[in-house]
């Protein structure tokens, strides 16, 4: 009797439980429809000041207290998103430093330091937006979050913050970043390019560890940076294969003779990864003098050099077509296999190879 | 002899003991589902804050993620297979190539590839590092760049994949089915333990069931609820074991399940432990468990999680017969992954794959069918020798389907919580109503299916058995 009373209970509990996540789903539904028709509407109001404004007819003060009535919840977000895809950058400035003194944004930044990570999240996001030199402080806090996801989010606000001291820090932290983070990185740090030039050539040394270094010189390529690749030119004979490959990398950003002279050299390399980089590199400077070189490096003995090689003949005009199709009748078959490919294949095959 | 005292006492005592054991499995069972459940709460809203984040979507769609490659194995898929592709290429993703293996296709597949898309033969120079059936052929498209397409001898989707793995360019793979429709920005969404700087060896996503939704052009523009009770079921099946399931294993580890239609590889890894297994007939499995294996004994830190919201719709098996066949072979595939892998049971030097993920697909998986069924026939046993009062078994059987509709109706909670994919009304009346008859004929045809399984796996049949497809469009 006992067992069966238990039962009851369980089935009533469970019954009860079961209603109440049905009616749950019907409210939140609800309330969730409201909540965005007060959403579109309180961002439809936003459109007619931010016109005025930008058309020099209003007053950005009507643009800021438009988006203070949009919901909390969604007014960071939102923000964001109108100072990236709809106003030039001056603009942005300005409403960058109106936006300053709102509520809501010193707000949601002096949460930078809370304890749930939605919040921090929100402040490196409103640091994004609003971000001044003085908040540097609470954006190296943020920039060495726990939560990726958060770090992220503070990194777009380097620009807005502007110093060299927090940028030598992100310099320094991104060699032992995952590489999707680090290609970001070095996306935002080309808006800071005059910072990272100093701090760059400090670092470019010898001295430095290889894996450090050879961050840094692929830097050093993404940021094009001419007075950066005279000191990585140097560093093609480093005993690490690692930056050998990343100076490879980053003088095919580079389109000087110096640099091709460099490479050519470089083509030479002990190691097959090096040579296929050099290989690829010279096929993007796409220098007429480096026919031979890279006919002999058609014949290298690893297939990744002889790949990468021949990808770059195409890429030298006729003359390098020309070329391939004397290696299609090559007398090693590996050879002449690696030329029919790649001289079979369609422009849009060849942009795509070279590519990737 | 039955009628003497004594043994009816005995088998009164074994019945009650028996009883309370299934009962006590099933309790234990149930109670690590409601542990995933609840581990699946944060796991999910750190996901849909995320997905939802300006920053990550900037970082997401910009050069910096890693380029992939996506293997499409297809057999006898002429009438779909030029929507397939289209849709496969025109996914939003910064670098990817599409590798389709025709694996030896009886129909007119490969000459609708050669036309369709002006496919002209290359030269095979890559290095063939897995064994596969002979490639009788390379090709790429002169429309496509993206598009590469090997055409080779019959030997099976676990061969079909090895070719496409060989071929490949990329540091990343993404196994597809070729019937599989990949929601636009799916890949984005999967890439995103890239962005949140996670080592990653494998990602999975989600596998939604299509039957139901408006299909154009190889890509769901409607998301609908089949309103037919077997694809019904499957809905809120999949949406259970996907939504809190999969989700609770990230907190876990050992996550031992990446869908073979939808998940993300890295190549090196796949080349190391020698690719898919080909006569296994659930591969993805098979596959995970080594690559776990791999990952633990080489000491190598890389995780396998599992990402709720980048979304491939499949099409679930709308006859009895045909799901019959799919369930079979499913479970069929578990008793012989369990089976090779039998020494990491509770083997603590493989970790939470040792202690957690394979005793709960050993004991809470494979011999659940097995269990379930000792438990319908010990009851009616008992009903019959009035071991057990009516009531208490009939309270017994409603607390247990209500259970199981609790679970699902928690993971439409989660769902329409998040992603939210079923927007109307009738959609989401019609998987509260699946979600409560589910447990009432649906899950006991699972049983019988999965019961054929230990047989069969007895034989030693290694048939995939024929799965007959509808094909896509608007609801009837």
């Amino acid at each position: 009797m006992t067992a069966l009373l238990v039962l009851i209970v369980i089935a009533i509990f469970q019954g009860a439980f079961l209603l109440m996540l049905v009616v749950f789903i019907g409210v939140r539904r609800q309330v969730e429809r409201q909540r965005r028709q007060g959403f579109l509407s309180a961002r439809q109001a936003i459109s007619e000041p931010l016109s005025a404004w930008l058309s020099g007819s209003g007053e950005i003060e009507s643009v800021v207290v438009a988006l203070r009535a949009l919901p909390a919840a969604a007014v960071v977000g939102f923000a964001l998103h109108l100072a990236r895809t709809t106003l030039p950058l001056d603009a942005r400035d300005a409403l960058a430093a109106s936006l300053r003194q709102e509520p809501w944004v010193r707000r949601t930044i002096s949460r930078a330091s809370s304890r749930f990570w939605t919040r921090r999240l929100d402040a490196a996001r409103c640091l994004a937006l609003a971000g001044t030199p003085d908040d540097s402080a609470l954006l190296e806090t943020l920039l060495n979050d726990p939560v990726p996801g958060v770090a992220v989010a503070a990194a777009d606000a380097l620009p807005r913050v502007a110093d060299a001291r927090l940028v030598a820090v992100v310099l320094d932290r991104m060699v032992s970043l995952p590489t999707v983070m680090r290609l970001y990185l070095q996306g935002i740090l080309r808006e800071l390019r005059t910072i990272v030039e100093p701090l760059l050539l400090a670092r470019l040394s010898t001295r430095a560890a290889p894996r450090a270094l050879a961050h840094w010189v692929e830097l050093a390529g993404a940021l094009e940076l001419p007075a950066v690749f005279d000191v990585v030119a140097q560093l093609a004979v480093h005993q690490s294969v690692q930056v050998r490959v990343a100076v490879a990398r980053a003088l095919r950003r580079s389109p000087r003779q110096q640099s091709v002279d460099v490479l050519k050299m470089m083509l030479h390399d002990a190691d097959p990864t090096v040579r296929a980089t050099t290989a690829h590199a010279l096929g993007e400077l796409a220098s007429p003098t480096v026919l031979p070189d890279l006919l002999g490096a058609a014949r290298d003995v690893d297939w990744r050099v002889r790949y990468r090689a021949t990808l770059a003949l195409s890429q030298l005009g006729e003359a390098g077509r020309t070329a391939l199709r004397t290696l299609r009748t090559d007398s090693d078959r590996y050879v002449a296999d690696m030329a029919m490919l790649i001289s079979g294949l369609s422009d849009g095959a060849l942009l795509e190879m070279v590519e990737a | 002899m039955i009628g003497s005292p004594m043994l009816l006492a005995f088998f009164h005592r074994f019945l009650w003991w028996a009883d309370h054991g299934v009962l006590f499995y099933f309790l234990a069972l149930n109670s690590f589902y409601a542990m995933l459940l609840i581990l699946s709460i944060p796991e999910l809203w750190r996901h849909w804050r995320l997905a939802d984040d300006e920053h990550l979507s900037r970082l997401i769609t910009s050069e910096a993620l890693p380029a992939l490659s996506l293997l499409v194995p297809a057999y006898n898929e002429e009438v779909t297979i030029t929507a397939s592709v289209l849709s496969f290429l025109t996914l939003e993703y910064p670098k990817f190539e599409v590798i389709l293996i025709n694996d030896g296709s009886k129909d007119g597949t490969m000459d609708v590839l050669l036309s369709e898309f002006d496919l002209y033969e290359v030269p095979p120079a890559y290095p063939r590092v897995l064994g596969s059936q002979r490639v009788r052929a390379v090709y790429r498209s002169r429309r496509h760049s993206r598009l590469i397409v090997l055409d080779k001898e019959n030997g099976g989707k676990a061969d079909s994949l090895n070719a496409g793995i060989n071929a490949a360019r990329h540091e990343y793979v993404v196994a597809v089915d070729a019937d599989t429709l990949i929601e636009p920005d799916a890949l984005l969404r999967l890439a995103r333990p890239f962005v949140l700087g996670t080592s990653v060896a494998a990602v999975g996503g989600t596998l939604r069931v299509a039957n139901g939704c408006v299909v154009k052009m190889g890509r769901v523009v409607d998301a609908r609820v089949a309103p037919v009770w077997l694809s019904g079921c499957q809905v809120v099946e999949y949406l259970r074991a996907f939504l809190f399931g999969r989700l609770g294993w990230n907190t876990i580890g050992g996550s031992l399940i990446i869908s073979g239609a939808f998940g993300l590889f890295r190549r090196e890894y796949l080349l190391a432990i020698g690719g898919y297994k080909t006569g296994n007939v659930t591969e993805d499995m098979d596959l995970v468990v080594r690559l776990q294996r791999y990952l633990y004994e080489n000491n190598i830190k890389a995780e396998m999680p599992f990402i709720p919201d980048p979304v491939a719709w499949t099409e679930v098996p709308p006859q009895i017969h045909v799901l019959a066949r799919q369930r079979e072979r499913w479970h069929r595939g578990l008793i012989g992954t369990m089976i090779t892998h039998r020494d990491l049971l509770f083997n603590r030097k493989y970790g939470a794959m040792g202690m957690v993920a394979i005793p709960y697909f050993f004991f809470g998986e494979m011999l659940a069918p097995l269990i379930e069924l000792f438990g319908y026939v010990i009851t009616v046993l008992a009903l019959a020798l009035g071991a057990v009062d009516l009531r208490f078994a009939l309270l017994l059987l409603v607390c247990a389907i209500g259970y199981g509709s609790l679970l699902t109706v928690w993971a439409i909670v989660l769902e329409d919580l998040s992603f939210r994919r079923y927007r109307r009304r009738g959609d989401l009346a019609r998987l509260l109503l699946f979600a409560f008859i589910e447990g009432l004929g649906f899950r006991q045809l699972t049983v019988w299916f999965r019961l054929q399984a230990f047989w069969k796996y007895l034989r030693g049949s290694d048939s995939w058995g024929v799965m007959t497809r509808q094909g896509f469009g608007a609801p009837k």
